[in-house]
Parts: C-alpha cells; sequence; structure tokens
C-alpha cells in the first residue's frame, strides 16, 4: 500500500512539473519577452514570418500551447484517477514502468514542439542576418571553456563503472545480447552528446545577434545539461537494475518517474534558474544596434 | 576585441579584416602572445569561406602580426606592433603608381602598361616565383 501511496505521489509531481509548472513558466517568459521587447524597438528578435508572434495571432498561439499542456495533465490525472478506482496495484515483478515513460514522452511533446518552432526561428534570424555587417569576438572559444575537465571525466567514469557493473553481472548467454545493447545505447547517446556539445562550441551561433558573454553562457548551461543527463542516465540504469536484484522491482515505475522529473528539473529548471530574461542583453536585438558586442 | 565585417564595404573581406587586425595591435587591444581563434570559428562566426580567412591570416603572418603555433593555435606575434605598422600593399600600390608614372613619361600608352605588367606576371607565375 505504502508503494501505491509513493507512486500517486510521485505521479502527481511528474503530471504537475512536466505539464503545468514548466509549461507556465515558459508561456510566462514568453509573454514577459513580448510585453517588455516588442518588434517596433526590438525588430531582429521578430524575423518574418514570426513577427506576427507579438500580434494577438501570437498570443493565442502561446495560451493554445500552455492548453495542450493542460491536457495532457488533464490525461495524467485521468490515468490517476482510474487507477484508484480500479484499485490498481503495481506488478511486484515490475513491468509498469514502461507507461509511465511513454507517459512522459507525451508530456515531453509539447516541449518538443516549442524547441522546434524555436530552431525554426534561430534559422530565419540567421537568413535575415545574411545581409546585415557581421561582427565576431577575436577569442578562441575551446572545450574547456564550457565544461570543466573534472565534470567530463565524472560522466564518463560513471558511465564506464555502469558499464562495468552491467558486464559483471549480466553476461550470461540469455542476457548477453540486451547488456549490449544497453551499453551500446547509452555510450551512443554520450557520444551524441560529446559531438552536441562539440559542435555548439566550435560551431555557428544559434542565434546570430547572441552577444558573446550570453553565448558563453547559454554553452556553459548546455555543457552542465548535458553532464548532468549522462550521470543520471548511468545513476538510474544501475538503480533499477539493483531493485530488481533485490526483488525491487515494484518501486521501478517510482523511479523512472522520478529519473523524468530529474530530467525536466535539470535542464528546463536548470535553465529557467540560471538565465533570467534580466541576464539576457536584448539590445542586440535593437533595429538600431550595431554589429552584436 | 570584436572584428566587423561589411560586405558592402567595397574593401574585400581578407583586407577588412587583416586592417582591423592590425588596428587592434597598434591601439593595444590585442597584445603579444594573445590568443586568436581558429580559421574555422572565425569564418562561422562571421559567416565567410573559410579560404577567406585563411588568406587573411596568411597576410598578418607574413606581416609578422600573428604566428602559428601548430595545434596550440594562432597567436599575436611577439612582433606585431613593428608588423602592423607596415603596410605591403600599400607600399605595392605606391611603387606600381610610381612606375606606372614613369613608363607614361617614356610614352608607353596604358594599354601597353598593362600587356606587359600581365605578361611580366605571367612569366613570374610560369617560373615558379
Amino acid at each position: 500500500m505504502s508503494v501505491l501511496i509513493l507512486f500517486y505521489i510521485v505521479f502527481l509531481s511528474q503530471i504537475y512539473l512536466l505539464s503545468i509548472y514548466f509549461p507556465g513558466q515558459l508561456a510566462k517568459r514568453v509573454r514577459q519577452v513580448l510585453s517588455k521587447y516588442p518588434p517596433d524597438k526590438y525588430g531582429k528578435l521578430y524575423p518574418p514570418p514570426f513577427d506576427y508572434f507579438a500580434s494577438r495571432e501570437g498570443v493565442s498561439r502561446v495560451r493554445n500551447w500552455q492548453l495542450l499542456n493542460f491536457a495532457i495533465a488533464g490525461l495524467g490525472l485521468g490515468i490517476l484517477l482510474a487507477a484508484v478506482l480500479s484499485g490498481y496495484q503495481p506488478d511486484p515483478m515490475g513491468g509498469d514502468e514502461i507507461f509511465v515513460l511513454a507517459y512522459a514522452m507525451i508530456q515531453f511533446v509539447p516541449l518538443f514542439m516549442a524547441e522546434i518552432m524555436t530552431a525554426k526561428w534561430f534559422s530565419r534570424m540567421r537568413q535575415e542576418y545574411a545581409g546585415r555587417p557581421k561582427s565576431a569576438e577575436l577569442q578562441p572559444r575551446k572545450l574547456w571553456d564550457v565544461v570543466s575537465p573534472l565534470n567530463l571525466f565524472l560522466a564518463l567514469g560513471i558511465y564506464l563503472a555502469m558499464a562495468a557493473w552491467f558486464l559483471q553481472q549480466h553476461m550470461g548467454e540469455s542476457e548477453r545480447g540486451a547488456t549490449l545493447i544497453t551499453l551500446f545505447g547509452l555510450g551512443a547517446m554520450n557520444l551524441g552528446y560529446f559531438l552536441l556539445l562539440l559542435h555548439r562550441v566550435h560551431g555557428r551561433k544559434n542565434d546570430p545577434y547572441k552577444s558573446h558573454a550570453d553565448q558563453l553562457h547559454e554553452l556553459k548551461l548546455l555543457a552542465s545539461i548535458l553532464v548532468i543527463s549522462s550521470i543520471a542516465a548511468s545513476t538510474i540504469l544501475v538503480l533499477t537494475d539493483m531493485a530488481d536484484m533485490f526483488v525491487l522491482e515494484v518501486f521501478d515505475p517510482v523511479l523512472i518517474s522520478v529519473f523524468a522529473q530529474f530530467c525536466a528539473v535539470f535542464s528546463i529548471g536548470l535553465g529557467f534558474s540560471k538565465t533570467t530574461i534580466e541576464d539576457i542583453d536584448f539590445e542586440v536585438y535593437r533595429e538600431d544596434a550595431g554589429p552584436v558586442v | 576585441m570584436q572584428v566587423t565585417i561589411n560586405i558592402d564595404n567595397p574593401e574585400p573581406a581578407f583586407a577588412q579584416l587583416t586592417a582591423q587586425i592590425k588596428q587592434g595591435v597598434l591601439g593595444g587591444s590585442l597584445n603579444p602572445g594573445d590568443a586568436l581563434p581558429s580559421i574555422r570559428q572565425l569564418a562561422q562566426d562571421l559567416s565567410l569561406n573559410p579560404k577567406t580567412v585563411a588568406k587573411a591570416y596568411r597576410m598578418l603572418e607574413r606581416d609578422q602580426v600573428i604566428e602559428s603555433k601548430g595545434y596550440r593555435g594562432t597567436f599575436i606575434h611577439q612582433n606585431a606592433m613593428a608588423g602592423s605598422t607596415h603596410d605591403l600593399a600599400a607600399w605595392v600600390h605606391e611603387r606600381l603608381t610610381k612606375t606606372i608614372a614613369v613608363l607614361r613619361d617614356a610614352g608607353a600608352t596604358d594599354s601597353e602598361i598593362r600587356i606587359a605588367f600581365g605578361n611580366a606576371m605571367n612569366q613570374q607565375i610560369s617560373k615558379g616565383t
């Protein structure tokens, strides 16, 4: 019974964080930017066709996006209510975590939609920027400027420890294939993170107007998120495996829900807390602003 | 220090870049030993072809304004201040202007001068000098 109550509390927290709190924070930020930095003064921030965003249509789009999140929260509450009414009991052998994971994926969909739109926005900004004078800081950007070697090797060390754990525990005939797939999968994810960071450090800026200081701050934040995410992924795999080993599979749904929330807190939450609107230099988006300083 | 490239400027991008780096050295914004971004990074940031930035770096290296230290990167040269005051392009322009004046005084037409200059250049190139 206590496991069930724990699961309900954790799942409720997941619904609130991923579908109400963080989307609410994001929508609030968008509204703040639209009101404080309007297109008539900060034209570079609104490349066509995204200039509509400051109009009523844009405001209604933000509202609709938030409504979509509320609908997903409603779905989660419905699932929870159905579980309570049907007298659901978590399977002691585990397996129910797949439903928690699937619901978390649904919760992340609106955030991915926002991410895709941001990428398109930046792409339009870069097109607009093409005909303008361009400036650059005469300072080399290096990987170690944005991530400390200690953090990077810590993430690598934890991955290797996780790999050693799995290789020691699950290399029997029947488990070998699944173990190797898990290790290669997580290895590929970590490699992807590393390549993404390298690309962002050495590649072109997403937002061409962004000041050098803001760019560096964004890269440091991204590096922190990737390192934390890598460590969390390795840790959660070992924890769920330990839960299985000690016949505590019944906690798997709770662990997966905690993991999903952890990812959200240390990506979106960290981003919000480390970068307030006041921290960002919006003067670079003024139409009368010179090249990026 | 920042560099700015204006594509509407009739001066070629590599020349704008070399001029601004030299100005940075003369103005004290760039000091001997300061690290410079890689060719790739600067080309990305300025949306230029890497060959353009490489050409600017080659010119600056020739004038001893910057020096390449292999994999460690590119740095401001110890003699950068002296190198930045020396404008080879301006010197070439001045010498050519004087030479053209001498040739014109001798009665050579502009067409003859152009053809002779082209031939001389081609001869040098074919010699590999």
